[in-house]
């Protein structure tokens, strides 16, 4: 997984790419931190470079998700497609996340 | 310029000719080489230093890249810049050079100022390199006490001496320090100076940047701007925050290392930055603030009196050796006897539970506690999956040392499907693989009294000891569980959601089979849909497999299913590891679609398809996989 934080207006976008496996959670504080340390109101997570997520790479998305509500935000989820967005569909994170397609 | 000495390796005479003839003049001192394992002979037979190294691509023996790997695997030699020159410019190639740790791409033929320009650069760059780990090797690490704070600076050599003051204590810190630096002088440059990249290839060509960034340091209103330095420390990350008083840039066309950019004899640093020193970096605003984070060091395990340490309560008869061991896992305040019966706090409770077992209680959640063998092993790899599980990551000493016996209780709990399948009309297989050492996934079953015929499979997050750990501790609460298979897995969900941390959960199917009637009533939370096979090789009819995975809201209204199975028909089961076992598919309706069918073609019969499969898997495979196959008689 690799990933790239901007911030525009009221937005902290990470744009993920690459593969959201068991071997990232390391990756994940980081990731975080940088999306909340602005104190943008929104975040968004951008899937459309994922190639591939796994059960592990759902519990990244958990966790970024804790550490947004932990500040109050929500985060929304964009750019699914394929087998990630089947992934998604089947482990209904819709009802944790707002996706945005 | 001292001596700056390059190896060409080029197998034509005539290009390592041309090259010298285009260095010598400029004052490098040049060796050759005319293949790969030549050069490779001079690189690590370590007779001479170099300073930069000018390597073709295609080569007969050893190729370029070939030799580039051997380089970048070497920790003497792999921070020696290596420019690659080619006659090919495809696109995937330099990028694939680039990614191999190529400094810059040169392709033939080229122009000599160029050549020369990129050399120098490279090599200035590379002495820089170890003038920085002279420095870092002078400074005390004592800048990491400081947890936040503001640095304010103006101009390059100051950027250059924060830099490296900063770097000194983290992880990589020469790296570090050669990333902050480009940052941080490029904040003067091209944010408080605004002087743009384009200037600055043409003023340095002409030997004059220097004096234009001094002219400027002197003129208003540049004279008057700072670059803040903003740093904040956290236990595992330092954050700086690097803000110039420029008009700022768009930095979006320098972030990565594009194949444009690749070519460019300047504006390559913050991607080269990006790349190398930091694990996250984000520009903002206009671009003249940007943010990076950086690893700390790895801390040594504290020693003494870190307080308030959480405590075990050790109650009752437990086996010698219990405490001794949680004394070993972190720095545990372990409390026995009457004060450990008393203490309300503890993070996790072991008592014994007679015969020399012992049963273990996580924390203050309302959970039922989870009965163990006393074999001080499992006892110990099970405190530390529940209370500190980074000391169990995988290859770490305590997994090499517990994982066996691990594996082994895991095996034990599973039954045997020959007798939960027998007598009652249907015959029931099973697999379950870990895909290295302990199994993330588990499953289960057992005869209710109103004899129907319960199961489970299960996916816990990730793999290894803790996963398979938190195996065993799900395996214990869907034993103690009893309704309806949306009951069950609403509460599950609920008590996952306490004893797990965010990020862990189990994927999972709980049903019920009526034989009788071969009614299968179940609830799913994100697994495959379950799929009803007919005997005659038919349609097979899949069920639903989604749901919330248990443990990651703890109040998700599982929904209760049902499935019918044809009379001589099969029920499969199984967890997302199957997919990995076929070639190519990402889990999803494709991968799915392809197994089914496999199954179906393999032509005899459901359990045979998956047995085929599963007996033939590759040596190793991605991850854990269960599989469950109850076939009803005809």
């Amino acid at each position: 997984m690799k990933y790239q934080v901007s911030e525009k207006g009221n937005t902290a976008t990470a744009r993920i790419s690459g593969q959201m496996t068991f071997s990232d959670r390391g990756e994940v504080s980081g990731l975080a931190l940088a999306l909340t340390r602005g104190n943008l109101p929104e975040i968004v997570v951008d899937l459309s470079a994922v190639e591939y997520i796994d059960s592990a790479g759902l519990g990244v998305l958990l966790i970024l998700r804790e550490a947004a509500q932990e500040k109050g935000r929500t985060i929304t989820l964009t750019g699914m497609t394929g087998s990630v967005k089947e992934v998604l569909d089947l482990a209904c994170f819709d009802t944790l996340f707002t996706f945005k397609s | 310029m001292p001596n700056v000495r390059v190896l060409i390796v080029d197998d034509e005479d005539f290009n390592r000719q041309t090259l010298r003839y285009c260095l010598e003049p400029e004052g490098f001192v040049i060796d050759e080489a005319a293949d790969g394992a030549e050069a490779w002979a001079m690189l690590s037979g370590g007779e001479a230093q170099y300073d930069a190294i000018l390597l073709d691509r295609k080569m007969p023996e050893m190729d370029g890249m070939e030799v580039l790997a051997k380089i970048k695997g070497d920790p003497d030699l792999k921070a020696i810049p290596v420019i690659m020159q080619t006659a090919m410019d495809l696109e995937a190639e330099i990028v694939d050079g680039i990614e191999a740790g190529v400094y810059y791409y040169l392709t033939k033929p080229y122009d000599v100022d160029v050549l020369v320009s990129v050399v120098r650069g490279a090599a200035d760059n590379f002495a820089r390199l170890q003038r920085v780990q002279q420095e870092l090797a002078k400074r005390s690490g004592a800048i990491l006490l400081l947890a936040e704070g503001r640095f304010v600076f103006r101009t390059p050599q100051e950027a250059d001496a924060l830099a490296i003051l900063l770097a000194s204590g983290l992880d990589r810190p020469a790296a570090v320090a050669m990333g902050l630096s480009e940052l941080m002088i490029n904040a003067v440059e091209h944010g408080n100076l605004e002087l743009d990249y384009q200037n600055k290839s043409a003023l340095m060509a002409e030997g004059r940047w220097d004096a234009v960034i001094e002219g400027r340091l002197r003129e208003a209103p540049y004279k008057d701007r700072r670059v803040t330095v903003d740093v904040v420390r956290t236990a595992t990350y330092t954050r700086f925050k690097i803000t110039d008083e420029g008009k700022g840039f768009d930095w979006h066309a320098y972030v990565d290392l594009t194949l444009e950019r690749a070519f460019d004899t300047h504006g390559r640093g913050i991607a080269m930055a990006r790349k190398m020193a930091f694990e996250a970096m984000a520009y903002m605003g206009a671009g003249n603030v940007v943010e990076v984070m950086v690893r700390n060091k790895p801390a040594p395990v504290p020693t003494g009196t870190a307080a308030p340490r959480p405590a075990i309560a050790v109650v009752g008869p437990v086996p010698d050796g219990v405490a001794d061991r949680l004394h070993a896992v972190g720095d545990w305040r372990v409390v026995t006897n009457d004060a450990a019966a008393a203490l309300p706090d503890a993070a996790l409770t072991i008592s014994a539970s007679g015969a020399g077992a012992v049963t273990l209680h996580h924390g203050d959640s309302d959970t039922p506690p989870l009965a163990l063998p006393g074999d001080l092993d499992l006892v110990e790899a099970t405190a530390r999956a529940v209370i500190l599980p980074a000391s169990m990551e995988i290859g770490s000493d305590a997994d090499t040392r517990l994982s066996p016996v691990l594996t082994r209780h895991q095996k034990s709990l599973l039954p045997d499907p020959a007798v939960l399948g027998g007598g009652g009309g249907v015959r029931l297989a099973a697999w379950s693989i870990a895909c290295s050492g302990v199994n993330g996934d588990i499953w289960g079953g057992r005869m209710l009294a109103d004899g129907r015929l319960a199961l489970f499979i299960a996916d816990m997050t990730g793999h290894g000891p803790v996963a398979g750990v938190n195996a065993i501790r799900l395996q214990a609460l869907v034993a103690a569980c009893d309704g309806q298979p949306d009951a069950v897995l609403r509460r599950l969900d609920e008590i996952l959601k306490q004893i797990l941390p965010t990020g862990e959960y189990a994927a999972m199917l709980y049903g019920v089979v009526d034989v009788a009637s071969r009614r299968f009533e179940y609830a799913a939370a994100g697994v495959p849909h379950p799929v009803a096979f007919p005997a005659d090789g038919g349609d097979p009819v899949p069920g639903l497999g989604k749901g919330l995975p248990v443990g990651a809201s703890g109040n998700f209204p599982y929904e209760l299913r049902r499935l019918d199975i044809p009379r001589g028909g099969s029920l499969v089961l199984f967890t997302d590891g199957l997919f990995t076992l076929m070639d190519g598919d990402a889990p999803g309706a494709h991968a799915f679609e392809r197994l089914i069918r496999r199954l179906t073609d393999h032509g005899g019969g459901a359990a045979q398809g998956l047995a085929a499969l599963i007996e033939n898997r590759p040596k190793s495979c991605a991850d854990d996989v269960t599989a469950l196959c109850l076939t009803f008689a005809e």
